[in-house]
């Protein structure tokens, strides 16, 4: 008896783990998307369900909805919030052959995740159809080429189209769609202790909203690295990366004021640790000097120089896992030229009775941005971002869950802004909680 | 008389000889109950039941023997060595042969302890236990066939236990390149711009 729940478990286990992982990376990156939340999908890289097709691979199917409550869909200050209770569903698919024992020579990964948001409130309190039904997919794809061998190929692509509700409430949703492809070479002689890394990104970046239009881009950089491995799971490294950032709409015609886009030629060179500390212990330490050359307008200077990024991971038990993660750098910017970020996150996943999988975080981020917008005192805009979530699931069987979770998200800036109409003042402070209750199958 | 002491000393040394030899010749003899280092064990107290069981222990291993057989001549046909396969198989044959015997040998054993014939059973144990070392020594020359000596004991086998707290992945790698799709910062353009 014990051996069959121990055996349904470890699935459970890993999938939470990776579940838990994901929006811990993407939030490094997107700080405030944090709060978005996710539906739980089991990561089919590692599962042991899913319809076998062909040597290897596997077909992985799932469905998962929620029923929540946001206390502040656009994002408003305290005195202006709109509430709204809504549904999501988000249906996914993914093949793989993670499987395969040792890693296969060819691994690949396609995904297709469709996340469908309806927000309960009538068209009185959300006036705008786009903003009370958003439909947002995303598609992934990875090929790799030669993972046990001395030289491999990777192919990476992810497509995504979101919709999210915009600042004010009387506006449409803010669409973008992003699509990033890589391509990577690795080659790793002798041994295997040294290896050389050339990957190139491509990223489009297009805002399908006028008013954020100015903002679309492409960039594409080239990164180069070579890593010496101390250990076999511990690597020190360093890196060169070289980024041009270019946007589309060369008149930035609707660009807000003092806040037309100029191209950039970042660069930046890395060095760090990477892997194992102890059994438990999982560090990415990156130390490095970035210069931003902006075409025009300003450039990160001083401390904004330097970038840093250490992550933390920690897992006491098989069954326990916590990640600190600390991050300094320059990011190119929709207002301003850029702004620095600083940030710190610390995330707890724990599993209990077998069945039950807890997570929390909680992420502060402050940004400052290179350029005021219309109206910000002072010379620089500062936004603060405090988010905090707690989510649990129930695993009723392998293949099925139910759960709560809560995120909240409280933003404080010196922004502020005139309508030119109404003279009111608005900041761009807000309080924004979401509740959910969800459900799903994953297979 | 010069040839008496002569004949004296000859007698002596004559009768001293012939004194020292056993008279019944039973002193140069091995007594049946000396301890003799023999390298097959022969059981002669042990009870018609234990020498059923004993019996049927040595077929089994012989059966094990021609089964390792049977699985290196396997191996040196994989090899394609004719030469390593001609030795096992010639081995194999000599321990089917003896196997047989060793059959017969059993049946009879049987018989005999049905017939409550001991010095029959006694008999038939003997052979039984002369063909399992046999059969036996066969099984060496065989590993030795194919190039593993009479020490083999086995492919080494390396077992690795990692601690499952470790990462299976590898964390010495550069994450799989990502783009954020997060939401642009606040800005709540006035009413009547393009996005209200």
């Amino acid at each position: 008896m014990i051996s069959v729940r121990a055996k349904q478990l470890v699935p459970l286990l890993v999938t939470a783990l990776v579940i838990c992982i994901s929006p811990r990376v993407h939030a490094q990156d997107s700080g405030l998307a944090a709060l978005a939340g996710n539906l739980p999908t089991r990561n089919p890289g590692i599962s042991d369900g899913g319809i076998r097709i062909g040597e290897g691979g596997r077909l992985h199917l799932g469905i998962g909805a929620d029923v929540g409550y946001d206390t502040n869909v656009f994002y408003q200050g305290a005195q202006a919030a709109i509430s709204s209770p809504l549904l999501r569903v988000v249906p996914y698919v993914d093949l793989n052959n993670q499987m395969v024992s040792g890693g296969p020579n060819l691994a690949y990964s396609l995904g297709a995740t469709l996340q469908y948001r309806h927000y309960l409130a009538g068209e009185d309190r959300i006036t705008s159809a786009s903003v009370r039904d958003t439909i947002s997919p995303t598609l992934t794809g990875a090929v790799d080429f030669g993972q046990q061998q001395r030289f491999g190929v990777g192919l990476f692509e992810t497509f995504s189209r979101v919709e999210e509700a915009p600042y004010v409430s009387t506006g449409g949703a803010i669409v973008r769609r992003a699509n990033l492809a890589s391509v990577q070479l690795r080659l790793t002689p002798g041994g295997g202790r040294i290896q050389g890394l050339a990957r190139y990104n491509n990223r489009y970046d297009y805002f399908e909203t006028v008013a954020y239009r100015a903002a679309s881009s492409l960039s594409q950089d080239v990164y180069l690295e070579v890593s010496w491995r101390l250990f076999p799971k511990t690597a020190l490294f360093a890196g060169a990366q070289q980024t041009y950032v270019h946007y589309l709409d060369a008149q930035q015609t609707n660009a807000p004021i003092n806040s037309t886009r100029h191209d950039s030629y970042p660069f930046r060179a890395t060095t760090g640790l990477r892997g194992l500390i102890t059994e438990k212990l999982v560090a990415a330490l990156t130390v490095g000097y970035g210069k931003a050359f902006y075409s025009s307008g300003p450039s990160p200077s001083g401390l904004g120089l330097a970038n840093a990024k250490l992550g933390l991971t920690y897992s006491p038990t098989q069954f326990s896992f916590i990640s600190l993660d600390f991050q300094h750098e320059f990011q190119n910017s929709i207002i301003g030229n850029y702004f620095d970020l600083d940030a710190a996150s610390l995330g707890i996943r724990q599993a209990f009775a077998d069945r039950i999988v807890a997570r929390a975080f909680v992420r502060l981020e402050h940004r400052s941005y290179s350029a005021p917008l219309d109206g910000v005192a002072g010379d620089r805009r500062v936004d603060n971002a405090l988010s905090a979530g707690a989510e649990a699931d129930y695993h009723l069987k392998s293949w099925a869950y139910a759960g709560v979770a809560y995120t909240a998200l409280r933003n404080t800036s010196n922004a502020a802004y005139r309508d030119g109409l109404t003279g009111t003042v608005q900041t761009a402070d807000y309080v924004k909680q979401q509740m959910f209750v969800r459900a799903g199958i994953t297979y | 008389m010069k040839k008496l002491p002569k004949l004296f000393i000859g007698l002596s040394l004559l009768s001293g000889t012939v004194f020292a030899q056993n008279p019944t010749g039973s002193a140069t003899s091995p007594s049946p109950t000396s301890e003799v280092d023999l390298s097959v064990t022969q059981k002669p107290n042990l009870t018609a039941p234990e020498m059923l069981t004993q019996a049927r222990t040595y077929q089994e291993g012989m059966g094990q023997v021609l089964k390792r057989i049977q699985s290196l001549q396997e191996t040196a046909r994989r090899q394609k060595d004719i030469i390593k396969l001609n030795c096992v198989a010639d081995k194999l044959v000599q321990t089917k042969v003896n196997i047989s015997i060793a059959d017969q040998a059993l049946i009879a054993l049987q018989e005999n302890v049905t017939r409550a014939d001991e010095g029959g059973r006694t008999h038939e144990f003997t052979r039984l236990t002369i063909i399992n070392q046999k059969v036996t020594v066969l099984g060496a020359e065989a590993e030795n066939c194919i190039g593993e000596d009479l020490s083999f004991v086995g492919a080494t086998r390396v077992d690795v236990d990692v601690d499952p707290s470790i990462p299976k992945d590898d964390p010495t790698q550069p994450g799989t390149p990502v783009t954020s799709v997060d939401r642009p910062p606040v800005d709540r353009p006035p009413v009547g711009s393009p996005s209200a």
